[in-house]
């Protein structure tokens, strides 16, 4: 007993030994229908496309179409931005103290923040080095 | 087009900044009693004049404390035996320590070694040669200095 497989691939086969025999009106409405099925299955997909525009589907469909029509300009604002946020970080890094500057190692140092006030402590320096 | 940078600098500049809350100022400038343990222990030499800090100071003090485990236990010694004439040093003078520290750092660890020894005899001398020798000192800091 021959399965459903073994039977359609017979079909198949007797179909493509006659498709070669078709004559040309029938060739014609084969290619006819064949544009109609694909100009249902294009409608089809644009009604569903449409439905899925509401919300965020909606949001990333108008980036992507920003996107799409300003291509040569976006790679100009990712740059502008990447500069942007290399400009501002380098400035924050710049404003945090390194790590040896900070107030506690002044007051950790081997001289005492009294040291650098002394005005008499800097007369002392200047007289005992010119001698 | 002009839109798309003024909304990549929006999100740059919302990324990257730092709001002032309520909750951030208390953050930056608590009580004592909202010190955590650990910040407790490095300021205790300032435990009973914190809370009359004013915000800026405690917020360098808070730095202190936040340096204050990078270092090693003698430095922090040190740090804990100067922090309180620290705190009562007026902003001019711990800006130009700030300023004549940063020099020192500079120095070659010979000329460093050699100022050290220069305090050393300059603290053994008598308190009246010492306060000669501060009269004798020409005004070091320019007006330009005075920026506090």
């Amino acid at each position: 007993m021959k399965t459903e497989q073994e039977t359609a691939k017979e079909i198949i086969g007797m179909l493509d030994e006659r498709v070669t025999q078709l004559d040309r009106g029938v060739l014609d409405r084969l290619y006819s229908a064949r544009m109609k099925a694909v100009n249902r299955l294009a409608e089809r997909k644009q009604e569903v496309s449409a439905q899925s525009s509401d919300g965020f589907g909606h949001v990333l469909r108008m980036f992507g179409d920003y996107l799409h029509h300003h291509r040569i300009a976006t790679p100009a604002v990712i740059i502008c931005t990447a500069a942007i946020v290399a400009f501002v970080a380098t400035q924050q890094l710049a404003d945090q103290p390194s790590i040896e500057q900070g107030d506690a190692f002044l007051l950790g140092a081997e001289l005492p923040p009294e040291a650098f006030l002394d005005k008499g402590f800097d007369t002392w320096v200047a007289r005992t080095s010119q001698q | 087009m002009g839109s798309a940078y003024l909304a990549a600098i929006a999100l740059v500049f919302t990324l990257v900044s730092n709001p002032v809350s309520a909750e951030d100022d208390a953050a930056h400038h608590p009580t004592w009693s909202q010190l955590t343990e650990d910040q407790q222990k490095v300021l205790n030499p300032l435990a009973k004049e914190w809370d009359t800090l004013r915000p800026w100071q405690r917020e360098r003090m808070l730095e202190i404390a936040h340096d204050y485990p990078k270092m090693e236990p003698d430095r922090q010694k040190r740090v804990q035996e100067r922090l309180t004439r620290w705190s009562r040093m007026t902003p001019y003078e711990r800006e130009n320590a700030r300023k004549k520290h940063e020099k020192y750092q500079n120095l070659s660890d010979a000329e460093k070694k050699e100022l050290r020894k220069k305090w050393r005899e300059y603290q053994s001398l008598p308190e009246s040669k010492r306060e000669q020798l501060r009269k004798q000192s020409p005004e070091i800091y320019d007006n330009d200095d005075i920026d506090n």
